[in-house]
């Protein structure tokens, strides 16, 4: 522990760094960042984030590496909409490839990847606001259209001796989008149709008992967002519906999937989703509001009409509210409330039904008084239907000179907080190894993060800036199971030989990451960013799992836009090996392509847009993987090679004016 | 040989999009082209190719000549497993000309696109889906451009094409086609803006 401070302290008295909020682990991602690399799905941002660690099975469907890792602290994605809850995911999955909203209305994407208390809502894995643009006066519409094709087929080679199966191609993607504005009042419709290809063979290979019709998988859906603004306050709407399986548009089938962590395969499915969300901001005193939030929605998930097996059939409804009520009092700006959530799991086959509360208290206070130096407190305390816990964060900054600041931030948070279907999961299976009612409760009451995170920002001119921040995390008696995985060739199958719980595991993790972000022109923007995590201390099994997260990252995004009307991407994502204990007998008799200890990963994705018409219509083409290494991102995940994507785009704005 | 063509070639485009030396003149250039495959490899050992025929479309830009070709070319079987099909290539393209003498430049660019492969039906054929097949493909291009007239020249080039396909595979051709340059109408330069 000792020489890992002295070696980050010497190594922080080398590097200058930047201006930016980092103490509380926030990522923005803005407009221009989605339109520089040609987004084609709202998952692309993911590419740009080397700070998330994720892994994905079919580049569709994004899982959090820590997410269902330890079974009394789930850490997920969470989605909101301006800052309003969504609730958005099947089960414990989040896919944000489908929340249905044209990445042409979204004006930024605020990312948390630490434990945070944002807007009242409590997150200990990843939290991800999606903040809309404010339509323009009158009509406008816009339209995308993207498609795209991973190499590796046959060819002509489909009818020699050479003959091997065709792979992936992407898409087609279709967005569609159309708003109207004025000064206090604005409506936005968005419609999204995807095609997602399941046919990769890592897949294909080891789920014998599953028949994908198409080999893909269809999604459609679509939202409307409203939002009123008066003297008296400012109120949203937001209502979707999204559908996989037999979708609105098109004839074709395409089951959904879901990859079940402690399975190691996926379940072909149909879904249909519905939310409502509104955030209500009302004008109460002088400085004072009242924010009134709700949400509901609901999931109806059936098994793929061309599945035979037994596999279950669910209905998950949740129901929440939050009241808050942000104000001044003296020196310190707060945001006090509360927030109500209920969750109903039904299993429809076997009329099980899974109910839960959880109530939640929070308050957040910002010491405004003194600018130099800045102090806020965050709490949230929940109580579960077995499992309370708390988080608290307290962070401070200090600013010794215009270009230099230097924050501190120190919290506690047990994670078991917005558990969905991994509770559900988690208690059927100790109950059904003997474990008590009791004993559960102990467990999930108990697991708890420490953590204190220094950041050091430097400007160094206007146009560069560097950012340094350490994080030690404490992690105690979080519970683990040791799967392992082995995979049967002749019945393409995969089954776990036999686990083992550990109850108590603990550790110290650090990180480390330094960013530097350099505007070399008006034409030219530059980013570097190098992450370094790894367990610094701690029992044995906790080294072993968390080897899963990559030791050392490098990222590094060049953004060029020489006229107007050109503008080109270049990103790099380097990560080094990591080792998944639990299949650690995977490899054999697969060909290859399950791994227990994962390549070194070195993706490189370009683009370039030529835009017409005034910026009206814009043309890319993208290479994913340019160097066509091979990316594989989980033992038995699918492998990307070099793929190749265009997209057309027709942005018309305020083609109406009243 | 081939590392030293794509070296060359991805080193003059380099150069000529970071020295922006072209101007934007407002025209367009179509090109009629007919290819043909030189330097045959195990690929031949499947299929012969005949001439083809190609068409591109492009418009001067500050960064060098953008706009899209197509090209067809025929592919019969050598051996009766495989099948005969007709090679479709559609491409996004970027060209740039350097002067050499008068009325003379070395050309140099590059095409991105799907090659696509259509199969003969030969009664085998089930499906659609067994009938086409595509595949991303790269192409690196260099040659000489002799101008006529003011608005017609002679294009003498050769072009190294890999196709992503499982099995790769690399076609080397050698190209002749004249252009023709015209005034971009008013409104067309409105839409390239």
């Amino acid at each position: 522990m000792r020489k890992y401070l002295v070696v980050f302290f010497l190594i922080i008295k080398a590097i200058s760094v930047s201006d930016f909020v980092v103490a509380q682990n926030i990522v923005v991602i803005k407009g221009v960042d989605m339109e520089m690399i040609s987004l084609i799905r709202l998952s692309d941002i993911y590419s740009i984030m080397p700070q998330l660690d994720l892994y994905t099975i079919e580049r569709y469907r994004h899982t959090p590496l820590k997410g269902n890792l330890y079974k009394n602290a789930y850490q997920g994605i969470n989605i909101l909409i301006n800052g309003i809850r969504t609730n958005f995911g099947l089960l414990d999955k989040t896919n944000l490839s489908q929340f249905p909203l044209n990445p042409a209305v979204i004006d930024s994407i605020i990312i948390s990847y630490k434990p945070i208390l944002y807007h009242g809502e409590f997150s200990s894995g990843i939290l991800i606001d999606i903040i809309t643009k404010l339509p323009e006066e009158g009509i406008s519409f816009n339209a995308a259209y993207s498609t795209g094709n991973e190499a590796g087929d046959p060819g002509p080679y489909l009818y020699t001796e050479h003959y091997s199966e065709n792979v992936d191609q992407f898409g087609p993607n279709t967005f569609i989008s159309s708003s109207y504005g004025n000064e206090n009042f604005n409506l936005t419709f968005s419609f999204a149709d995807q095609v997602s290809p399941t046919t990769d063979p890592a897949v294909i290979q080891r789920v014998n008992n599953f028949f994908f019709q198409n080999y893909q998988v269809r999604y459609s859906g679509f939202s409307v967002h409203s939002a009123v603004s008066s003297k008296l306050g400012d109120h949203n709407i937001f209502t979707s519906f999204t559908k996989t399986g037999q979708t609105v548009v098109g004839f074709e089938y395409g089951a959904d999937l879901y990859f079940v962590d402690e399975l190691s395969t996926e379940f072909p499915f149909e879904n249909n989703n519905f939310i409502f969300s509104s955030g209500n901001r009302i004008a109460f005193y002088q400085e004072s509001e009242i924010l009134l939030d709700a949400n509901l929605n609901f999931n109806s998930i059936r098994k793929s009409e061309f599945n035979s097996t037994s596999i279950g059939e669910w209905e998950d409804l949740w129901l929440y509210s939050k009241t808050g009520l942000k104000s001044k009092l003296g020196i310190i700006n707060y945001f006090i409330g509360s927030s109500f959530a209920y969750q109903n799991i039904n299993n429809i086959k076997t009329k099980q039904k899974h109910r839960r509360n959880l109530t939640s208290v929070f308050a957040s206070l910002d010491l405004a008084a003194s600018k130099n130096p800045s102090a806020s407190i965050d709490a949230n305390f929940r109580i579960g239907e077995y499992s309370p816990g708390m988080f608290i964060k307290l962070t401070g900054y200090y600013k010794f000179s215009e270009k230099n600041k230097i924050g501190l931030s120190v919290s506690f948070d047990n994670p078991f907080d917005v558990n969905s279907f991994s509770e559900y999961v988690l208690r059927n299976e100790f109950i059904a190894q003997g474990i008590s009612y009791e004993q559960i409760t102990e467990l999930s009451k108990r697991a708890s993060n420490t953590s204190i995170a220094l950041s050091y920002t430097h400007l160094l001119g206007e146009n560069n800036s560097f950012l340094a921040v350490i994080d030690l995390t404490n992690y105690s008696n979080f519970s683990y199971g040791l799967n392992d995985f082995v995979f049967i060739p002749d019945y393409r199958n995969i089954i776990n030989s036999g686990a083992k719980y550990f109850n108590e595991v603990d550790g110290l993790m650090i990180e480390l990451s330094f960013n530097y972000y350099h505007t070399i022109s008006k034409k030219i923007f530059q980013k570097v960013i190098y992450r370094y995590n790894a367990a610094a201390s701690g029992n044995s099994i906790f080294a072993e799992a968390m080897k899963r997260i990559p030791r050392h990252k490098l990222f590094y995004s060049l953004y060029y836009s020489p006229f107007t009307d050109i503008t080109a991407s270049l990103t790099l994502n380097y990560q080094t090996s990591t080792e998944w204990i639990e299949y650690r007998n995977i490899e054999s008799g697969s060909n290859s392509r399950y791994l227990y200890k994962l390549f070194d990963l070195m993706l490189v994705n370009c683009s370039v847009t030529k835009k017409f018409w005034s910026d009206r219509i814009r043309i890319s083409a993208l290479i994913h993987n340019l160097l066509n290494n091979r990316i594989q991102y989980h033992p038995v995940g699918g492998t990307f090679d070099i793929t190749f994507l265009i997209k057309a785009e027709a942005d018309l704005q305020s083609i109406i004016k009243f | 040989m081939k590392q030293l063509l794509i070296t060359i070639s991805f080193s003059l485009q380099f150069w000529s999009v970071c020295s922006l030396a072209q101007t934007d003149d407002g025209v367009i250039h179509l090109s009629l082209n007919a290819s043909h495959n030189i330097l045959k490899n195990e690929f031949y050992n499947y299929w012969n190719a005949t001439p083809g025929a190609g068409f591109n479309f492009s418009i001067e830009h500050h960064i060098g000549e953008i706009g899209t070709g197509l090209k067809l070319m025929r592919f019969n079987k050598v051996i009766d497993s495989a099948k005969s099909f007709y090679g479709v290539d559609y491409y996004f393209l970027y060209r740039h000309y350097f002067d050499i003498v008068n009325r003379v430049a070395f050309i140099s660019g590059f095409d991105v696109g799907v090659f696509e492969f259509r199969f003969d039906d030969d009664g085998y054929i089930r499906t659609s889906a067994e009938r086409v097949e595509r595949e991303f493909a790269l192409k690196i291009t260099g040659g000489i451009s002799y101008l006529l007239t003011n608005s017609w020249k002679a294009e003498l080039t050769a072009s190294y094409q890999h196709i992503y396909t499982r099995k790769k595979i690399n076609l080397y051709f050698l190209n002749i086609g004249v252009t023709k340059t015209i005034d971009m109408p008013d409104w067309m330069k409105g839409f390239f803006e």
